[in-house]
C-alpha cells in the first residue's frame, strides 16, 4: 500500500511538471499566433528616404496625357502614391490589379503614379497590354535615383503636405495597404506598431 | 515540515525571479535604460549608473539568497528593490501612464505597468518576509530540498505562463484595435 502511494505521488509529480511545461508552451503558442495574425507591412529598406521628411520634387512627363507632373508634390489636399515598377518584373505585374483596386477605393484622397524607366516603346506596349491608359505613368531614371529605389516593386506614399508618410518594398496587396495604415496611424510602419515596446519604437518595415 | 518546505520553495523561487530579471536586463541594457527613463522618477544623472548597477545588484541578491551566510543581507535588499519598483509603478499608475514598459522582461515580452504587477511585487515581498521570518526553519534533508526544487520548477513555469498571458493580452488588444 505504501509503495503504491509513493509511485502514485511520483507519477503525479511527473504529470504536474509536464502540465506546467504544456501550459507555458500553449500560452507561448497563443502569443506566436497573435504575432502571425497581425498584418504584415512593406519592408522598409530604403536608405535615402526618411518617413517624416519632405519628398523630393521631380518633374516628370506622364506618358498617357503628355503633361508634366511633379512626383513628390501631390495636388492640393490629396496624397500621392509613387509605385516604382518595371515591365519585366513579374511581381510588379501581379500587383497591378491590387493597385488599380486601391486607386479606385482611395480615389477620394490619393493619386497613383506608376513610375518606371527604360525604353519608351516597351512602356507604351506595357500600358496597352495592362489597360493602364487612364493612369498616370511616367518613365524617369532620375525619379528612381532621387528616391533611392534599389529593388522593385517599391512604393512611396506622400501625404497632403508633400511629406513622406510611408514607403517600402511591396510584394502583396497587404503590403500596399500597410502603407495606408501607417499613414492613418501616424507611425512609420505597421511593424513599429506591433513590435514597439510601450514607450519605445524602432523602424524596420512600413 | 510544511513550513520549512514552503520556506525552501520561497528561497528558490525568489532567487530565480531576481536572477531571471537581471539576465533580461543584461541582455537588453538599452531597453532597460529606456524603461527606467520612462518611469520619470529617476534624475537624469542617475539613469546611467542605475541602469548598469541594478541588474548587477539583482543578480547578486538572487545568488546571495541561496547562500545561508549572505541570506540576511540579501533579504532586506530584495525588499528594498521590490518596494522601490512598486513605488515607481504606483506613481505612474497615479499619473495615468500605464502604457510604459515595466522593464521587467526585456523587449521580447515587454509589459506595461499595472496593478497586477504591483500585486506580483507585493507577493514577492511577502515571500521575502516569509523567508526572513522562518529562515531558521529551512529544511536540512535532501528529500525536502528536492521536493522544493520540483515545486519551484512548477512555480517558474506558471510564473512565465502568467507573464506570457499578459503579453498575449497586449498583443490581442493591438490586433483588435487595428482590425
Amino acid at each position: 500500500m505504501y509503495n503504491i502511494l509513493i509511485i502514485s505521488n511520483l507519477v503525479l509529480w511527473v504529470l504536474l511538471l509536464g502540465l506546467s511545461v504544456l501550459v507555458f508552451a500553449l500560452t507561448r503558442q497563443i502569443g506566436v499566433l497573435y504575432e502571425r495574425v497581425a498584418p504584415a507591412g512593406a519592408l522598409m529598406m530604403n536608405q535615402t528616404l526618411e518617413v517624416g521628411a519632405d519628398a523630393p520634387h521631380v518633374p516628370v512627363q506622364d506618358l498617357n496625357s503628355g503633361k508634366t507632373i511633379t512626383a513628390g508634390q501631390p495636388a492640393k489636399g490629396r496624397s500621392q502614391l509613387l509605385f516604382f515598377m518595371s515591365p519585366d518584373c513579374p511581381v510588379c505585374k501581379s500587383l497591378l490589379p491590387s493597385l488599380r483596386s486601391a486607386q479606385s477605393a482611395e480615389s477620394s484622397w490619393m493619386d497613383v503614379i506608376f513610375a518606371s524607366d527604360g525604353e519608351l516603346a516597351l512602356h507604351q506596349n506595357y500600358i496597352h497590354q495592362n489597360g493602364l491608359e487612364d493612369a498616370q505613368y511616367v518613365s524617369s531614371k532620375n525619379l528612381g535615383v532621387r528616391y533611392g529605389v534599389a529593388k522593385l516593386p517599391f512604393a512611396v506614399l506622400i501625404d497632403e503636405q508633400g511629406i513622406i508618410a510611408s514607403h517600402g518594398l511591396v510584394n502583396s496587396r497587404e503590403h500596399i495597404e500597410s502603407l495606408f495604415e501607417s499613414k492613418e496611424l501616424g507611425i512609420p510602419s505597421i511593424q513599429d506598431y506591433f513590435n514597439a515596446a510601450p514607450g519605445t519604437s524602432n523602424s524596420n518595415a512600413a | 515540515m510544511i513550513l520549512s518546505f514552503i520556506s525552501a520553495v520561497a528561497v528558490l523561487s525568489l532567487s530565480y525571479v531576481f536572477v531571471d530579471s537581471a539576465l533580461h536586463k543584461f541582455s537588453a541594457p538599452q531597453h532597460f535604460r529606456a524603461a527606467l527613463e520612462n518611469y520619470r522618477v529617476v534624475p537624469e544623472g542617475l539613469l546611467r549608473p542605475l541602469g548598469q548597477s541594478l541588474p548587477l545588484l539583482e543578480i547578486t541578491l538572487g545568488i546571495a539568497l541561496l547562500i545561508p551566510a549572505a541570506r540576511e543581507f540579501a533579504l532586506p535588499g530584495m525588499v528594498f528593490l521590490l518596494s522601490a519598483y512598486t513605488a515607481g509603478m504606483l506613481i505612474n499608475i497615479q499619473r495615468g501612464r500605464v502604457d510604459i514598459d515595466c522593464g521587467c522582461n526585456g523587449p521580447a515580452r515587454s509589459e506595461g505597468i499595472s496593478l497586477w504587477l504591483v500585486g506580483r511585487n507585493v507577493g514577492l515581498v511577502m515571500m521575502a518576509g516569509w523567508v526572513g521570518y522562518f529562515s531558521t526553519l529551512l529544511p536540512t534533508s535532501l528529500g525536502t530540498w528536492s521536493l522544493a526544487l520540483a515545486s519551484t520548477v512548477v512555480f517558474i513555469f506558471f510564473y512565465h505562463s502568467l507573464t506570457q498571458l499578459r503579453t498575449n493580452n497586449k498583443l490581442q488588444q493591438k490586433v483588435h484595435n487595428h482590425v
